[in-house]
């Protein structure tokens, strides 16, 4: 699964930092079975890769603001869109 | 984009207080998280799942995304105190990476779009890239060694010592203090970070308690001490590398 997810990103028109960033959150996460959830959403529609790319990059940019202002500011709008 | 910035400097600010403020900071965020994804073990048998099955795979997504990182996070957050850790070391590397990627980007784009402009191109970005990356590492590392000249061998050894006391200071005070994760509500999770902080302990005393097992080693720029080593696991028994990086403040 984690190989399929890699060659998806890979083969991807993602920059070659959005798919470092990708590589990367590949190796920290926890549970590696939750990418599963991942992998089913870039089979669903093409469109989510770019879509949880920049989700992705938000987040982890957000991590490093110590009020958790950033954070808080990204999952609102993804609520905004998700429902 | 400052890479300080990144570089966990909610970490970096030193009192307890701030480390108690960003642990309940993660553990309320990972507890939302996963409350949101139907996770929670408290909702009825079976619910959960149907929940999770509602939600559609783009959202489901994100929430991995959010519960990944947020669980990362208070792994992290286990090795405030002392300024060190691989964990840290990782997130150090992945935020570092996407500043220096970002950076690399723009300047793609500007080159791209001046070769474009005067129908020139000379060199591929890549190919500068690649050149002038050896290049400033050559002149950092000379830097570093005519830095590192101006020290006396007596003054670099009384650095480590320095560096090597406070390191081992820092963990006795890590040691001194029981963690607790009760107010993590989901229970695999909860005995998951529970587990990593046995480990985690146990390498510290192994630094502390049986330094003849452990190799130490200084970076005298960066104020740091390299602990790396093997210790012995508290479940398994077994015996398990493990590598530490302490930097002063």
């Amino acid at each position: 699964m984690q190989e399929k997810l890699q060659s998806i990103i890979e083969k991807s028109s993602l920059t070659e930092s959005q798919k470092r960033l990708w590589l990367n959150f590949i190796q920290i996460t926890p549970d590696p079975e939750s990418l599963k959830d991942i992998l089913d959403a870039f089979e669903s529609d093409p469109k989510n890769l770019e879509l949880l790319t920049d989700n992705l990059e938000k987040k982890a940019k957000a991590l490093s603001d110590p009020d958790d202002k950033k954070w808080k500011a990204v999952v609102e709008e993804e609520k905004k869109i998700l429902g | 984009m400052n890479s300080e910035r990144f570089n966990l400097g909610r970490f970096e600010k030193g009192p307890e207080q701030k480390e108690e403020n960003i642990e309940k900071i993660v553990i309320e965020r990972l507890n939302e998280e996963i409350k949101e994804l139907g996770m929670e073990e408290e909702m009825e048998e079976g619910a959960a799942e149907k929940r999770k099955a509602k939600i559609s795979p783009l959202k489901k997504a994100a929430l991995v995304i959010s519960v990944s990182l947020a669980m990362f996070m208070a792994t992290e957050s286990m090795a405030l105190a002392g300024k060190y850790s691989d964990a840290r070391g990782r997130s150090k590397d992945m935020f570092e990476q996407l500043d220096r990627e970002i950076v690399k980007d723009k300047e793609r784009k500007i080159e791209q779009a001046e070769d474009f402009a005067t129908l020139k191109r000379p060199y591929k970005m890549e190919d500068l890239m690649q050149q002038m990356e050896p290049e400033a590492k050559e002149k950092q590392t000379i830097e570093k060694k005519e830095a590192g000249k101006e020290m006396s061998k007596e003054e670099i050894e009384a650095k480590k010592q320095s560096l090597y006391d406070a390191a081992i200071e820092s963990f006795k005070t890590v040691l001194s203090k029981e963690r607790d994760f009760s107010r993590i509500k989901n229970k695999g999770l909860r005995k998951s970070i529970e587990s990593h902080e046995k480990s985690f302990r146990a390498e510290l005393q192994t630094i502390v308690g049986q330094p003849e097992k452990v190799e130490v080693s200084f970076d005298i720029e960066k104020n740091q001490v390299i602990f790396s080593g093997t210790y012995t696991h508290p479940v398994s028994g077994t015996e398990q590398p493990f590598k530490h990086i302490f930097e002063a403040k």
